[in-house]
C-alpha cells in the first residue's frame, strides 16, 4: 500500500506540474493566435433626432442623425417608411461632415415611422441601420414590418454571417498540431509511468 | 569542490525529488509535446497539399512556345494574357518623314517576326537570349503622331482622344506616345530582350516616351484562364468577353453596328491606376467586397455563391438598401446598353516607392475595343461620376493607341496605311 501510494505521488509531481502547464500554454497560443477579431474602425451612429423608440407629440419636419466621424460624401441616403412600406422623405439627405439630415414630407399622420439609413464610412465601409419613433399619443409599436428577411433592427452587415465565422475558423494544421501536442505529451507521460511502474516491478522482486 | 560533486549522493542512484527531476520533465514533456504537434500539424498540411498538387512542366516546355506573328490581326489581343507585359510608348522624332516611318515600322516588325519564333533579331548581340520565346508577343499600337507622320487627313482615322476625368491626375512623363510596343511573354528575360531588340533598332527613329512593366501570376501559378487578381486582392476582369466568342469579335473587332477605325483593327486604352494600398490596409474585409461589390474568395458578386453568377442588383439587406450598393464598382461599371463592352488586358505594377513612401502600386490598365467612344469613354464617365473604388485609385497615366491589323510574310504591322 505503501508503495502504492508512493509511485503515484512521485509520477503526479513530477510529470502533471511540470508538462500538463505547458501543453495548457501551448493549446492557448493556438487558439490564442487565432481567435483575435479583426480589427474595426468604422463610423458609428451616435445619436438621432427623433430617438430611438421617441413618441413625438407634433410630427417632426426631419430626420437628424449624428456619427461619430466626418462621413464621405457619397452613397449616403435615409428612408422613413410608415406601416404601409410609404416612404415619407421629401428630397435628398444633407450631409454635413458627421451629421446627415433628411426632409420630411409635412404633416405626417399618426403612426409608427422607421428610418432606414445608409452611409459610407470614413473608411471607406458602407454602414447602415433603422430605428423606430412614434407620431401621435395614439399610435402603436410593432407595426412595422422588416423591409428585408431579417429583423428590422439588425445590425449592419447582418447579411453576411459568413464574415463572423470566417474571421474565427481555426484552420486545420493549428487543430491538428493542438492534437499532437497533446498525443505527445500523453506519449511521454505514459512513457514515464511504464518506466516507473517496470522499475518497481523489477525492485519488488 | 570537484569531490563534493563527484560523491555519489546519500541513498545510492535514488533521484532526489526536487527542481532537477522537474525541469527534466517539463523539459522532455514540453519536446514530446513539441514534436508531436509539429509531426501532426505537417502530416495535415502534407495531406491536403497532396491531392491538389500538379506541378507544371519542368522541362522547359513552356519557353519554346510560340505565338505566330504573321496573321490577319496582331497577336498580343486575344492571345492568353502572358505572366509578364511591358508597354513602351515611344514619340517619333521631329521631322519624321512618311518614308521613315515606314522603314521604322519594317524593321520592328521584322525583329518582332522573329523573336516571337524564337529567332535572333537583326544583329542580335544577345541571340542566345531569343532561344526561348514562351509564348511572346509584340503589339504595335499607332498614337495620333504617327497618323499626322502619314499626313493630316490620315489623323481622322487615328485613335480618339479621351475626354477630361474628373478623378483623374496624369503626369505627362506616363501619357500619350505616337508608337506604342506592347511586348508580353511568360518570361521577364525574353521580355527585356525583345524591349532591348526593339528600342536598340528604333534608337535612330524615336525617342522612348514612357515604359511600364507589369506582370500576372507567373507561368504554372495557376490553372491557365484563371481570372487575374490585382493587388488590392480583387479578382479583377471576370466579365471580359471569352476570346474567341462571338461577343469578343464583336467589342475588340466590331460590328457593321459600330466598326473598328480598319478591319481586323481594334483600339487600345492603356490607363495606369494609382493604387493607394496603404489606405486600403485600413478597411476590413466586408468593406473592401462592397466597395467592389464581389467577393475577394473567389470574385462572385456579393448576391452569387461564384465568379460568373449573375450580380442581382435588386437584392437587399436586411435595412432595405441594395446588397450591391449603387456606388459599387461593379454597378457602376456594368453598362445599361449591352454595346458598352471593353475587353480587358492589365497587368500589375509594383515600383520603388517615392520618398517617405512604402509602396507605388497599381494596375496598368490595357482595355482593348472597337470604338472607344462608345464602348469605353461611357464606363469611364460613370465610374468618374461614383465609384466608392475611387477613394484608393487614382489614374495617373492614359494614352490611346490604334491597334492596325496584322501582317502577311514579307509585310510589315501598318503596311495598309502605306498603300
Amino acid at each position: 500500500m505503501a508503495r502504492e501510494s508512493l509511485r503515484i505521488s512521485s509520477w503526479r509531481n513530477p510529470g502533471l506540474s511540470g508538462a500538463i502547464p505547458l501543453a495548457v500554454v501551448v493549446l492557448c497560443l493556438a487558439f490564442g493566435l487565432v481567435a483575435a477579431p479583426p480589427a474595426s474602425a468604422h463610423d458609428q451612429l451616435v445619436s438621432s433626432t427623433p430617438s430611438t423608440g421617441e413618441r413625438l407629440s407634433a410630427p417632426p419636419s426631419g430626420i437628424e442623425l449624428k456619427f461619430s466621424a466626418p462621413l464621405l460624401t457619397i452613397g449616403h441616403e435615409v428612408r422613413v417608411v410608415d406601416a404601409a412600406s410609404n416612404n415619407w422623405v421629401q428630397g435628398e439627405s444633407v450631409l454635413d461632415r458627421g451629421t446627415l439630415t433628411q426632409p420630411l414630407a409635412a404633416d405626417l399622420p399618426t403612426g409608427e415611422y422607421q428610418v432606414r439609413w445608409r452611409v459610407v464610412s470614413s473608411d471607406g465601409h458602407p454602414i447602415n441601420g433603422s430605428y423606430t419613433f412614434l407620431v401621435g399619443a395614439d399610435a402603436t409599436a410593432g407595426a412595422i414590418a422588416a423591409p428585408g428577411n431579417a429583423a428590422p433592427d439588425a445590425p449592419a452587415g447582418s447579411a453576411e454571417p459568413k464574415e463572423a465565422t470566417a474571421a474565427v475558423r481555426i484552420p486545420e494544421w493549428l487543430i491538428a498540431a493542438a492534437l499532437g501536442a497533446v498525443a505527445g505529451l500523453a506519449l511521454y507521460l505514459g512513457w514515464g509511468v511504464f518506466k516507473r511502474r517496470r522499475r518497481s516491478g523489477t525492485r519488488g522482486e | 569542490m570537484v569531490d563534493a560533486v563527484g560523491t555519489p549522493a546519500p541513498g545510492g542512484n535514488t533521484p532526489p525529488p526536487g527542481s532537477g527531476l522537474r525541469r527534466r520533465h517539463l523539459l522532455f514533456g514540453g519536446a514530446a509535446a513539441g514534436v508531436g504537434a509539429l509531426a501532426a500539424a505537417g502530416a495535415q498540411l502534407a495531406g491536403t497539399a497532396a491531392p491538389q498538387m500538379q506541378v507544371a512542366s519542368e522541362d522547359g516546355a513552356n519557353g519554346t512556345r510560340t505565338v505566330p506573328f504573321y496573321a490577319d490581326r496582331q497577336a498580343g489581343v486575344g492571345t492568353a494574357a502572358q505572366a509578364h507585359g511591358v508597354f513602351v510608348a515611344l514619340d517619333l522624332k521631329t521631322g519624321t518623314t512618311p518614308e521613315r516611318l515606314k522603314s521604322l515600322l519594317k524593321l520592328l516588325s521584322d525583329d518582332a517576326a522573329n523573336l516571337t519564333q524564337g529567332k535572333p533579331a537583326l544583329a542580335d548581340t544577345e541571340g542566345e537570349l531569343a532561344v526561348r520565346p514562351a509564348r511572346l508577343t509584340v503589339t504595335f499600337g499607332f498614337g495620333p503622331g504617327l497618323f499626322r507622320v502619314l499626313g493630316p487627313e490620315r489623323v481622322q482615322a487615328g485613335p480618339s482622344v479621351l475626354p477630361a476625368f474628373s478623378i483623374d491626375k496624369l503626369v505627362p512623363e506616363l501619357s500619350g506616345g505616337d508608337l506604342l510596343l506592347q511586348i508580353c511573354a511568360d518570361d521577364p528575360l525574353t521580355v527585356a530582350h525583345a524591349q532591348r531588340m526593339l528600342l536598340k533598332d528604333s534608337r535612330s527613329f524615336t525617342t522612348v516616351r514612357w515604359v511600364q512593366s507589369g506582370f500576372r501570376r507567373a507561368y504554372g501559378t495557376e490553372q491557365s484562364g484563371t481570372t487575374m487578381r490585382n493587388l488590392f486582392g480583387q479578382v479583377d476582369g471576370t466579365s471580359n468577353p471569352a476570346p474567341g466568342s462571338a461577343e469578343f469579335e464583336r467589342v475588340v473587332y466590331g460590328d457593321d453596328g459600330m466598326p473598328a477605325w480598319t478591319p481586323n483593327g481594334t483600339s487600345l486604352v492603356i490607363r495606369r491606376i494609382s493604387m493607394n494600398l496603404d489606405k486600403w490596409d485600413e478597411l476590413d474585409k466586408s468593406g473592401r467586397e462592397e466597395a467592389v461589390g464581389r467577393r475577394l474568395a473567389n470574385g462572385a458578386p456579393l448576391t452569387g455563391k461564384s465568379e460568373h453568377d449573375e450580380p442581382d442588383f435588386a437584392a437587399v439587406t436586411p435595412v432595405g438598401f441594395p446588397v450591391i450598393a449603387d456606388f459599387s464598382h461593379l454597378r457602376r461599371a456594368r453598362p445599361e446598353d449591352s454595346s458598352q463592352r471593353i475587353f480587358r488586358r492589365a497587368f500589375n505594377y509594383d515600383s520603388v516607392p517615392g520618398p517617405g513612401g512604402v509602396s507605388d502600386s497599381g494596375l496598368i490598365f490595357a482595355s482593348y475595343q472597337a470604338d472607344v467612344q462608345r464602348q469605353f469613354v461611357p464606363i469611364q464617365r460613370r465610374l468618374d461620376e461614383l465609384d466608392l473604388l475611387n477613394l484608393w485609385t487614382t489614374p495617373v497615366g492614359s494614352a490611346v493607341f490604334a491597334i492596325p491589323p496584322g501582317c502577311a510574310p514579307g509585310g510589315f504591322v501598318g503596311d495598309g496605311l502605306f498603300a
